[in-house]
C-alpha cells in the first residue's frame, strides 16, 4: 500500500521537517557553507595578479600575515585599530542607548516621540549614513566646521577624516550614532520586565536616583546588558566597512586600516586573494570566539523564554 | 466489534511513558469519560485517538479499519480543547463553517447546517461577533457547536468545562448530557463521546462508561454505578467518591462457619463476604485492607455487638451531610452522617459498617479480593 | 511641607527628562535634517560660509531631485556642475530600482521557505532540530567578508559576476536564518491548537498555513518581511565587489562611488542620499510596532 504525503509526513516528523527546510539549507549551504569552506582551500593558494599560481603554499600566507615584514605591521596595525575602534563603539553605545533607554522608561508623553525617531538612525543603509557624514565632516563647507567656527569654538576649519589622529574616531562617531537605536529598543524591552513594584520597594527604603540604579536597575538588567555587549561587538568589528570605505578608505595613512578593510583591500586592490582569505579567517575565528559567548554561553533562546515566562 | 478499538497503545516521550499498553473498546453512540489524576495519560490517549499524535506502539481502528495512519484531518473527528482553540481571526459563523468549508460544501448547506448547530446550543444571535467578543459559557458553546456540525464519527472533548466557573460548569453539563441523548437516539450516525476530565462529578454523570486511567494504563472500566460501588482495585476505590473511602489495613479470618476483619484488636463480622474473599483466595487467615465509603460508616447505639468504639474528633458541617473525623484506635476514620444526629466533637460513640458495603483489598497486587 | 518638596523634586524631574529628550532629539535628528536641508539648497550656496541652516527663497532648489527623478538639468546650473551632474547623478534611480527588485526578490524567498522552517523549528520535534538550528544562527553572525573572496572567485568561475540573481541568492541566504529565527519566537508563542483545531477541522498542512497559521502569524511575518527588505537593501560588502555595471548595481554601491568622485555635485549627493533612504525609513514609520516588536522578540 502507497501512503499518502499526509500519511508519510504523520508517521515520520524528521523527514517532513528537514523536506521543508531543504530550500532554506540549500541556500545556506551553497552561498554560506561552500565558499566558507572554498576560503580555506583559498588561503592555502598563491596567488598573482588575481589568479592562482598554481602553487599550493599551505600556511604559507598565515605565516607571511604574522611574521613578514611587510605585511605583518598592517596586520598588527589593523588588529589594534579594530581593537580601539570597537572598544570605544561599543562602549559609547552601550552607555548611551542605556541613558536613552531609561529617559523612554520614565514614559511620559515625550517618549513615543522619542521612539519614533530611534527608528530612522536604525533604517537608514550604512552607505547612506556614511554620505551624510561624510558631508557633515566636509572640511571645507561641511556643517561641523560651520557650527564650531559660529560658536568660537576654532579659529580655522579643519579635517577630521583627513586627520590621522581623528579619522578614526569621526568614524566611530557616525558608527554610534546608527547603532545605538538598536540597542536602546533592546535595553526598554528589557527595562519593562521589571516591574513598578521593585523601584516603589527602593524607594521606601529611602534609595536615591543613583542608588536605585546601581543596586536594583542594573542587576536586574544584567542579562539583557551582557546580550548588548556581545551582539555590539559581533557588530562593530565588521558593520563599519561601509563607514571606512566612504569617509577614509583605511587612511589617513593606514590611521582608520581595520580588518575589515585591509581584508578588502588587500583581496580587491591588490588582488592578493590567498592573503586576503586568510586573513578573513583570522577575523572569522575571532568573531568565533565572540558567537559562542553569544549563542552558547548567554544563549538568547533561554533567555528570552525568561524573560518573557516573566 | 468495537467501533473505535485500541489495541496495546503506548507513547512514550523521549524516555517517558506517558501511555503504556492500553487496551480499549468504544462502542458506537456512547459516552466514555477518561477519568484519572493529573498527568496519567488521559490527554495522550485522547490525542492519539485524533492522530494528533503518533503513538510509539499499538493499532487503532475505526469501523473496522485501521487508521493508525491516517493524519487527523482524515479521521473525521471533532475535537473541542482545553482552551478551547477559536479561531480567534473568525468570526463565530466562520469558526463552525470552518469544517464544511474545507470540505467544500455548497454554500446553502453550510448556511443552513451552521444555523442549525448554532440553535443548538443557543448561540445564533452571536453568530457574526468574533471570539474576543463573547463571554466563557458562550465560547465554550461556540466550541460545542464547531463540533456539532460536523456530525463526525466520534467526538473528543478534553477537559472542555475545566475553565468555567462552578455553576455555568453545572448547567453546561446537564446540556452536554441532553445533547448526547439526542445524538445517540438519531438514526444516521449515533454520537460517540469520548470525554477527558479529572472531575469525578463529571464523569459519573455524564457517562455511560467511565475508564479510570492511572500512569498510562486503564485501571477500571465500568459503568458509573459499578465503578463507585464495585471498585476493581485500591487506586479505583479512592479516587472515585468524595471524601474518598476510609482504608484499614488488617487482616481477614475465617471464624466458625463465618469470617472477620481483624485490626488492633479490634474485630468487625463480614459474614459471607468475608467468607467468599477467603474462598476465593483458597486461604484460611490473609492480611487485608477494608475499604468502607464515608456514608456506610454508621454511628451505632452503645454496646451495640460488633461495633468499634471511636471518639469524635471533629464535626463539620457541609449543608446536607455532617462530616465527621473519627478516631478508632490510632486510626482516621471519616464518616458521613445526616445533620439530624446530634454528635459534639469529644464524645464517645460507637460505629458500624454493613458487611455487604465493605470491599476487600488484597495488600500486595492492591485488587479488590472479590474480583 | 513635604507635599512641597514631593511635587519640587518631581517639577525638577520632568524638566530634566524633558531637556535631556530635547537633547536626544537633536542628537538623532540633526544628521537627517541636515542631508534633507543641502538636497534643496543650490550648489552655490552649499559653498558658502558659514553654511545656510534654513533653504530661504534664494538659496531653494529642487533641481537635485528633479535631475535624479527626470535626468534633466536646470539651466541656472552651471556648466561645471552640469559636467558634475551627468557622470554620476542618472545611476541614481536605477541603484535604487535594482536594489527594491533585489531586496523584494529576497523579501519573497524568506517568505515561501524561511516562514515554513520556522514553522518546522517551532512545532516538530526532530532528530538533528536544535544542531540545526544552532548551525542557522551561527551563519547568520559570520562576517560576510569572509566570504566575499570565495564568493568573488566562484562566481568569475560560474560567469555570474554582476548579476542580480547572484546578489538575491547570497542576500536570500544571508537573511534566511534571521527570518527564520524571530518566526521560530512568534509561532511559539501561538498556541498550538489553533493548528490542531484546523487540522481536526479537515486542513491539510498548506490549508492549516494559509488559513490559520499566517492570518495569526501575520505581525510576526510583517516583522520578518520587513527586516529581510531592509538587509537586502541596506548590503554593501557583497554589493560593492560583486557588481560593475548597473545591471546590477545597488543604491548602496551607487552612493558610495558618489561621494568618492571628488567632482560630484554635493547637494546632488545630498539629495541622492535622502532619495536612497525613504523607502526603508518609511517602511520601518509606518511598521514600527511589529519593526521595534521584532527586534526585542529575541535578543538578537
Ligand atoms: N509533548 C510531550 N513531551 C514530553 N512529555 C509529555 C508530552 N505530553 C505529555 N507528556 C507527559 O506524558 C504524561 C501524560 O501527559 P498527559 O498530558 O496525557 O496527562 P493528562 O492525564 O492529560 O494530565 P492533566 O490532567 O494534567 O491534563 C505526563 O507525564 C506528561 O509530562
Ligand atoms: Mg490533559
Amino acid at each position: 500500500m502507497t501512503l499518502t504525503f499526509e500519511q508519510r509526513h504523520h508517521r515520520n516528523t524528521t523527514a517532513f521537517a528537514y523536506r521543508i527546510l531543504l530550500p532554506s539549507l540549500a541556500f545556506v549551504l551553497i552561498f554560506i557553507g561552500y565558499p566558507l569552506v572554498y576560503s580555506i582551500w583559498i588561503s592555502f593558494q598563491d596567488f598573482k595578479y588575481g589568479v592562482p599560481t598554481g602553487n599550493v603554499i599551505w600556511f604559507r600566507n598565515f605565516l607571511d600575515i604574522l611574521t613578514s615584514s611587510t605585511v605583518a605591521p598592517q596586520f598588527y596595525n589593523s588588529l589594534l585599530v579594530t581593537l580601539k575602534f570597537t572598544v570605544v563603539a561599543v562602549a559609547a553605545v552601550v552607555i548611551i542607548s542605556l541613558g536613552i533607554a531609561l529617559i523612554i522608561n520614565e514614559r511620559f508623553r515625550g517618549n513615543d516621540l522619542l521612539k519614533l525617531a530611534l527608528l530612522l538612525p536604525y533604517a537608514i543603509p550604512g552607505p547612506v549614513n556614511a554620505v551624510m557624514w561624510n558631508w557633515i565632516y566636509d572640511p571645507t563647507f561641511g556643517v561641523l566646521n560651520g557650527l564650531l567656527y559660529q560658536v568660537g569654538f576654532i579659529k580655522e576649519y579643519f579635517t577630521i577624516t583627513g586627520n590621522p589622529d581623528l579619522a578614526l574616531w569621526g568614524i566611530a562617531f557616525a558608527y554610534i550614532w546608527k547603532f545605538v537605536p538598536y540597542s536602546t529598543f533592546l535595553f526598554v524591552a528589557g527595562l519593562s520586565t521589571i516591574p513598578q513594584s521593585v523601584y516603589e520597594a527602593a524607594q521606601m527604603d529611602c534609595a536615591g536616583t543613583w542608588r536605585i540604579f546601581r543596586k536594583v536597575t542594573l542587576p536586574l538588567l544584567m542579562p539583557v546588558l551582557q546580550m548588548v555587549l556581545v551582539i555590539q561587538t559581533i557588530f562593530a568589528l565588521l558593520m563599519h566597512f561601509g563607514l571606512v570605505f566612504v569617509l577614509t578608505r583605511g587612511g589617513p595613512g593606514n590611521a582608520t586600516s581595520t580588518l575589515a578593510w585591509l581584508i578588502y583591500n588587500e583581496s580587491f586592490t591588490f588582488t592578493q586573494f590567498g592573503r586576503g582569505a586568510a586573513m578573513a579567517i583570522m577575523l572569522s575565528l575571532i568573531m568565533i570566539v565572540f558567537i559562542y559567548l553569544y549563542l552558547v554561553v548567554l544563549n538568547p533562546e533561554k533567555r528570552s523564554a525568561r524573560t518573557q515566562g516573566a | 466489534m468495537g467501533f473505535l478499538k485500541l489495541e496495546k497503545i503506548t507513547k512514550r516521550f523521549s524516555g517517558s511513558l506517558a501511555v503504556d499498553h492500553l487496551d480499549l473498546e468504544v462502542e458506537e453512540g456512547e459516552f466514555l469519560v477518561l477519568l484519572g489524576p493529573s498527568g496519567c495519560g488521559k490527554t495522550t490517549t485522547l490525542r492519539m485517538i485524533a492522530g494528533l499524535e503518533v503513538q510509539t506502539e499499538g493499532k487503532i481502528t475505526l469501523e473496522g479499519k485501521d487508521i493508525s495512519d491516517s493524519p487527523p484531518e482524515r479521521r473525521d473527528m471533532a475535537m473541542v480543547f482545553q482552551n478551547l482553540a477559536l479561531y480567534p481571526h473568525m468570526t463565530v459563523f466562520d469558526n463552525i463553517a470552518f469544517y464544511l468549508q474545507n470540505i467544500r460544501t455548497p454554500k446553502e448547506t453550510i448556511e443552513q447546517k451552521v444555523r442549525q448547530a448554532a440553535r443548538q446550543v443557543g448561540i445564533e444571535e452571536f453568530l457574526t461577533r468574533y471570539p474576543n467578543q463573547l463571554s466563557g459559557g458562550q465560547r465554550q458553546r461556540v466550541a460545542l457547536a464547531r463540533a456539532l456540525v460536523r456530525c463526525p464519527k466520534v467526538f473528543l472533548l478534553d477537559e472542555p468545562l475545566s475553565s468555567l466557573d462552578a455553576k455555568l460548569r453545572a448547567g453546561m453539563r446537564s446540556e452536554l448530557k441532553l445533547l448526547h441523548r439526542n445524538l445517540s437516539q438519531s438514526k444516521e450516525r449515533k454520537g460517540t463521546f469520548i470525554y477527558v476530565t479529572h472531575d469525578q462529578v463529571e464523569a459519573l454523570t455524564l457517562g455511560t462508561r467511565v475508564a479510570v486511567m492511572n500512569k498510562g494504563n486503564i485501571v477500571q472500566l465500568s459503568t458509573p454505578r459499578d465503578l463507585y460501588n464495585k471498585p476493581r482495585n485500591l487506586f479505583a476505590s479512592t479516587f472515585v467518591g468524595s471524601p474518598s473511602m476510609n482504608l484499614i489495613e488488617g487482616s481477614l479470618e475465617r471464624e466458625n462457619g463465618s469470617a472477620a476483619f481483624i485490626f488492633q484488636g479490634n474485630r468487625i463480622a463480614l459474614g459471607e463476604i468475608g467468607v467468599a474473599a477467603l474462598k476465593r483466595a483458597n486461604r484460611a487467615q490473609m492480611p487485608a485492607i477494608l475499604g468502607v465509603r464515608p456514608e456506610s460508616v454508621k454511628i451505632a447505639s452503645p454496646g451495640m455487638t460488633g461495633a468499634l468504639a471511636a471518639q469524635v474528633v471533629t464535626v463539620e458541617p457541609l449543608g446536607q451531610n455532617n462530616l465527621i473525623n473519627l478516631q478508632v484506635g490510632d486510626r482516621m476514620l471519616i464518616a458521613l452522617v445526616s445533620p439530624d444526629l446530634a454528635i459534639h466533637e469529644g464524645e464517645n460513640v460507637n460505629v458500624c459498617f454493613q458487611p455487604q458495603a465493605t470491599h476487600l483489598f488484597d495488600p500486595q497486587t492492591e485488587e479488590n479480593l472479590l474480583g | 511641607m513635604l507635599a512641597n518638596t514631593i511635587s519640587g523634586r518631581r517639577w525638577r524631574k520632568q524638566l530634566l527628562t524633558l531637556v535631556a529628550t530635547a537633547l536626544i532629539l537633536i542628537y538623532i535628528l540633526a544628521p537627517i535634517c541636515w542631508a534633507i536641508v543641502s538636497s534643496f539648497q543650490k550648489e552655490s550656496a552649499l559653498e558658502d560660509r558659514p553654511p545656510h541652516f534654513f533653504p530661504t527663497a534664494e538659496i531653494f532648489t529642487l533641481s537635485h531631485y528633479k535631475f535624479i527623478f527626470t535626468g534633466q538639468i536646470d539651466k541656472e546650473a552651471t556648466t561645471m556642475i552640469q559636467a558634475q551632474y551627468t557622470m554620476s547623478g542618472t545611476y541614481i534611480l536605477p541603484g535604487i530600482v535594482n536594489s527594491i527588485v533585489i531586496a523584494l526578490a529576497v523579501t519573497a524567498i524568506n517568505l515561501l521557505f524561511g516562514l515554513p522552517a520556522g514553522h518546522a523549528f517551532a512545532r516538530y520535534q526532530f532528530w538533528g532540530s536544535s544542531q540545526v538550528f544552532m548551525g542557522f544562527l551561527v551563519t547568520r553572525l559570520l562576517p560576510a567578508i569572509s566570504i566575499v573572496i570565495p564568493m568573488y572567485i566562484l562566481l568569475q568561475q560560474f560567469d555570474l559576476l554582476d548579476t542580480k540573481r547572484a546578489l538575491v541568492g547570497i542576500y536570500s541566504a544571508i537573511t534566511l536564518p534571521f527570518t527564520i529565527w524571530i518566526l521560530k519566537a512568534y509561532f511559539q508563542n501561538i498556541p498550538v491548537e489553533y493548528e490542531e483545531a484546523a487540522r481536526m477541522d479537515g486542513c491539510g498542512y498548506l490549508r492549516t498555513m494559509w488559513r490559520v497559521v499566517i492570518p495569526l502569524a501575520r505581525p510576526g511575518i510583517i516583522a520578518a518581511a520587513i527586516f529581510a527588505f531592509m538587509a537586502a537593501y541596506d548590503e554593501f560588502v557583497f554589493a560593492t565587489v560583486l557588481t560593475s555595471s548597473l545591471n546590477s548595481k545597488t543604491q548602496t554601491v551607487i552612493i558610495a562611488g558618489l561621494a568618492q568622485g571628488l567632482s560630484a555635485s554635493r547637494g546632488l549627493i545630498a539629495a541622492a542620499a535622502v532619495v536612497c533612504f525613504l523607502p526603508p525609513v518609511l517602511l520601518a514609520i509606518l511598521f514600527r510596532k511589529q519593526v521595534v516588536q521584532g527586534l526585542t522578540t529575541r535578543f538578537a
